[in-house]
């Protein structure tokens, strides 16, 4: 079968999806439309249509990215314009059955809205605002099509900028992803073309293409819901790549945390191998190539490209010295192209459309979208798109809905572990390589975590830092001891044993690890450190010298205490809920918190009722009032 | 060979072409620091972080990694090369039983005699935080060589040396992060079938951490009897 033909049978089925009169359930049912209830609602559908004899397709897609929107259930109707539920719950797949499928009234207050475009512009929500300012590149097809249908894909232009690469000269292609300008989207950005362009002229063979989907940043999904709502654009970026190098084996390296991307991987391989698009004779062109899914098993360093490669080769993921570089030497002391999911997965974009549609979007420096994981204390968490250049504000506020509660934002985390923290100062920066880089963050893989009033910058540094001391492979001294005596240090000043000298010697160290580590992950380990020591150096000096917690966040910083006056005598929530006994009642009455035997787990501020609002926490521990603590009496109960 | 000419420390040096600078200044017999170097190895491991060099026009690079290049410029002793090794010998230290005056292998560690080299006391650094952890316990699954974790720089020489000897590493590194350590057992029955028991992974060890036992102790009579 040519591929016009594979093309139109594509086609042909996806169109009589939707145009042969019977109704279209789309259910997300990625991995975080799953933990959402996913597979629980699309049981409820079944069994709500066989109930009531109604016809109707039912197709499992990717995620959309809308995190807090999920489950996410779009229905087409004939005659009707394509609606999107959001927060779907089984319980009310019975009236979206009932009520619209058989009587035809849209359920509009369950709606999110109506789903425009789709079939050759990206779809959208008009009722979402935040849909003004995405662009949709990478995500266009992300909970839209059957990842486990190669169909639909093909049916949406897929795989025909394969057919287009493979009746170009290599040198072509290499030139026309480099005028795209299109820069590595695993952190470091470097240019995608010039890295195709050197490993394209090393003369040793064979050459071996790897797709870097080892994801681990804490907070970021983005090359997960790429893999599970889309994963032939990943599989066609690495076979044009391949054409260009003449590789005939590939590997994506992948997490054995992520078993539905690897499930939807493999599927996807079978079906691109039956349809003659990968395998032996690409579209009988006499080129063969192979991609294997490998599965890591975790470890945060084998994200790093030398020690992703020792791990395939079988060897312990420690990252190695350069020069040599993969394009020259890398798995198996052969050249290596090593990209990130989203680099593969533009790259078909790139050639079916040209460069100058990508070069087109974004800043001088970095162009096309920049796909962001935003999550924390955001009302919209999820997947994020927007042309390169928005500025942070913009990813925040209009897209994000702003801060939760209406509380005040304090700092933005891009980058994960490796980046760093950005105040509301920064807020108007453009989200490019250059510009996070030189406000001291970085890009990162992409994600996006905000922090509000309610979120200790000491403890959040700390936090990253643990993540990179227990993920540090070992392998140099400046990472593996450096990290520890930067995490001791931050340890001590978040429980209140700061000393003066600390924070010069926090950043005399973190200096060092940044000018001495050997791989990238040690090299930006400190970021996060440094940032809020820069951006936020008012709260180690309030941990330090007046042993408070502004944010009231850290533990040993912190007391909750009752307001007696605020304390409603009848109420006993808090003494309830209390693990050992620390809160007692005075004789008047009011509860008291026996700070000698409270452990600080916050119940007591939890359960007690937001009409009375009595237990608060207090920092530094000093200045808690001091009460009268009666002799410990559990309160009798005569006024029962 | 292709004769190469650079400048280390204002000496004029001639080395051969893909020489590494760490050779090439040894060669001259202009020390730089180093523990986990093996001339030998094909490719470096760069664990130790203490041969940095300055290079003209590339700052600071480890000396072990970077092959020589025409009329290169180094300085060996830079304030900022001397600032990042310094604190990595300390970090070293600082979480290194400094115990040396009852270690067996007093005078002939080689993390020791560094300490004058890089002009650092060889005591528990004062502006650096201690163990984290408790001490670790003693590896005594080998008849003849035991493992003291605490003892470990990580600097791999072992691993090399046994993966020479017996086609691959009988002893390798284990855990993560500042809980790596060597195996010596991770498969009990390939190094029973396999360990030729050469005692060379404790030959090249450079400090206290793998120490003979047994017969392989006895031409050294570093073990203590008993």
């Amino acid at each position: 079968m040519t591929f016009e033909q594979i093309r139109e049978k594509a086609i042909a089925e996806w169109q009589s999806l939707e145009q042969d009169g019977i109704p279209v359930i789309r259910i997300g049912a990625a991995t975080s439309d799953r933990a959402a209830g996913a597979l629980e609602v699309l049981g409820e559908f079944e069994k709500e249509l066989a109930r009531l004899n109604v016809e109707a397709k039912i197709v499992q897609t990717g995620s959309v990215g809308y995190g807090n929107y999920e489950p996410l259930v779009i229905i087409s109707k004939p005659d009707y314009p394509r609606i999107c539920y959001n927060n779907v719950t089984p319980d009310v797949v019975a009236r979206l059955v009932e009520g619209y499928l058989q009587e035809d009234d849209p359920c509009m207050e369950l709606a999110l809205g109506t789903l425009e475009g789709g079939d050759d512009t990206p779809p959208h929500i008009p009722e979402l605002p935040r849909t003004e300012y995405e662009l949709r590149l990478l995500l266009r097809n992300c909970g839209f099509i059957d990842p486990e249908n190669i169909n639909h894909y093909i049916a949406l232009g897929g795989y025909s900028a394969l057919t287009k690469a493979l009746e170009m000269p290599p040198a072509e292609i290499v030139d026309e992803i480099s005028k795209s300008g299109l820069r590595g989207r695993g952190g470091a950005g470097f240019p995608t073309g010039r890295k195709l362009e050197a490993c394209l002229k090393s003369a040793n063979t064979p050459k071996y293409v790897i797709c870097n989907a080892d994801e681990g940043d804490p907070g970021a999904f983005m090359d997960r819901v790429v893999l599970e709502s889309d994963p032939h654009a990943v599989l066609e970026g690495m076979i044009i790549c391949a054409y260009v190098l003449k590789s005939s084996q590939g590997y994506i390296y992948t997490r054995m945390e992520y078993p539905l991307a690897v499930e939807r991987l493999k599927t996807a391989i079978e079906q691109a191998k039956q349809f003659g698009l990968l395998g032996e004779s690409i579209l009988g062109t006499g080129f063969n190539f192979n991609i294997e899914v490998f599965q890591g098993a975790g470890a945060f360093i084998c994200g790093e490209s030398s020690a992703l490669m020792y791990s395939i080769e079988g060897k312990r993921g420690f990252p190695r010295v350069r020069p040599p570089q993969s394009i020259e030497s890398g798995f198996r002391q052969k050249p290596t192209q090593l990209n990130n999911v989203k680099t593969f997965a533009y790259i078909p974009l790139i050639i079916e459309r040209g460069s100058e549609f990508f070069s087109n979007i974004g800043t001088d420096g970095s162009k096309g979208t920049a796909v962001f994981a935003l999550a924390g204390k955001v009302e919209n968490v999820g997947l994020v798109e927007v042309p390169m250049g928005t500025t942070l504000r913009t990813v925040v506020d209009n897209i994000g809905g702003g801060v939760t509660g209406g509380k005040t934002f304090k700092g933005v985390q891009t980058g994960g572990p490796s980046g760093g923290c950005l105040p509301e100062s920064f807020l108007d920066t453009p989200i490019d390589f250059d510009s996070l880089l030189e406000a001291g963050a970085m890009m990162g893989s992409g994600g996006m975590i905000i922090m509000d009033e309610d979120n200790c910058m000491v403890d959040a540094a700390r936090f990253f830092l643990d993540f990179t001391v227990q993920e540090s492979c070992g392998k140099c001294v400046l990472c593996r001891l450096g990290t520890t005596q930067m995490l001791s240090i931050l340890e001590d000043i978040v429980s209140g044993r700061g000393k003066s000298e600390d924070l010069e010697q926090l950043f005399g160290l973190g200096e060092d690890i940044i000018a001495g580590s050997l791989c990238g992950l040690g090299k930006s380990a400190p970021n996060p450190v440094l940032t809020t020591m820069r951006y936020f150096k008012a709260e180690y000096e309030a941990h330090i010298h007046e042993k408070r917690c502004p944010a009231l966040v850290c533990r040993e910083l912190i007391a909750y205490y009752i307001i007696p006056e605020k304390c409603y005598r009848g109420c006993e929530h808090c003494i309830v809920v209390c693990p050992t006994e620390a809160i007692v009642e005075h004789p008047k009455r009011y509860k008291v918190v026996d700070q000698e035997k409270c452990v600080k787990c916050g119940n007591c501020l939890e359960v007690c009722p937001p009409e009375y609002d009595a237990v608060v926490k207090i920092s530094p521990i000093s200045e808690v009032p001091h009460s009268e603590i009666p002799s410990g009496k559990a309160p009798d109960d005569k006024d029962e | 060979m292709q004769q190469i000419e650079l400048t280390i420390d204002d000496k004029k040096v001639n080395t051969k072409a893909g020489t590494k600078i760490l050779e090439a200044a040894l060669d001259a017999e202009i020390y730089i620091p180093n523990l986990c170097y093996i001339p030998e190895a094909e490719l470096p491991y760069g664990g130790c972080r203490l041969c940095y060099v300055h290079v003209e026009g590339r700052g600071l690079v480890t000396a072990c990694t970077l092959p020589v290049e025409s009329g290169m410029v180094v300085h060996t002793q830079t304030p900022e090369v001397v600032r990042v090794r310094r604190t990595a010998y300390k970090l070293l230290i600082a979480y290194h039983n400094l115990d040396c005056r009852a270690c067996w292998k007093n005078k002939k560690c080689d993390l020791q005699k560094l300490a004058a080299k890089i002009k650092v006391k060889l005591k528990r650094p004062e502006d650096f935080r201690g163990l984290p952890t408790e001490f670790l316990p003693l590896d005594t699954t080998n008849p003849y060589i035991t493992y003291d974790p605490i003892q470990c720089i990580i600097c791999g020489k072992c691993v090399w040396v046994c993966s020479k000897i017996c086609g691959e590493p009988l002893l390798d590194f284990a855990y993560r992060g500042n809980k790596t350590r060597l195996t010596l057992s991770a498969d009990a029955a390939l190094v029973e079938e396999k360990c030729p028991s050469c005692g060379q992974c404790a030959a090249v060890c450079p400090t206290a951490a793998l120490r003979p036992q047994g017969l392989l102790a006895l031409d050294d009579n570093s073990a203590k009897a008993g």
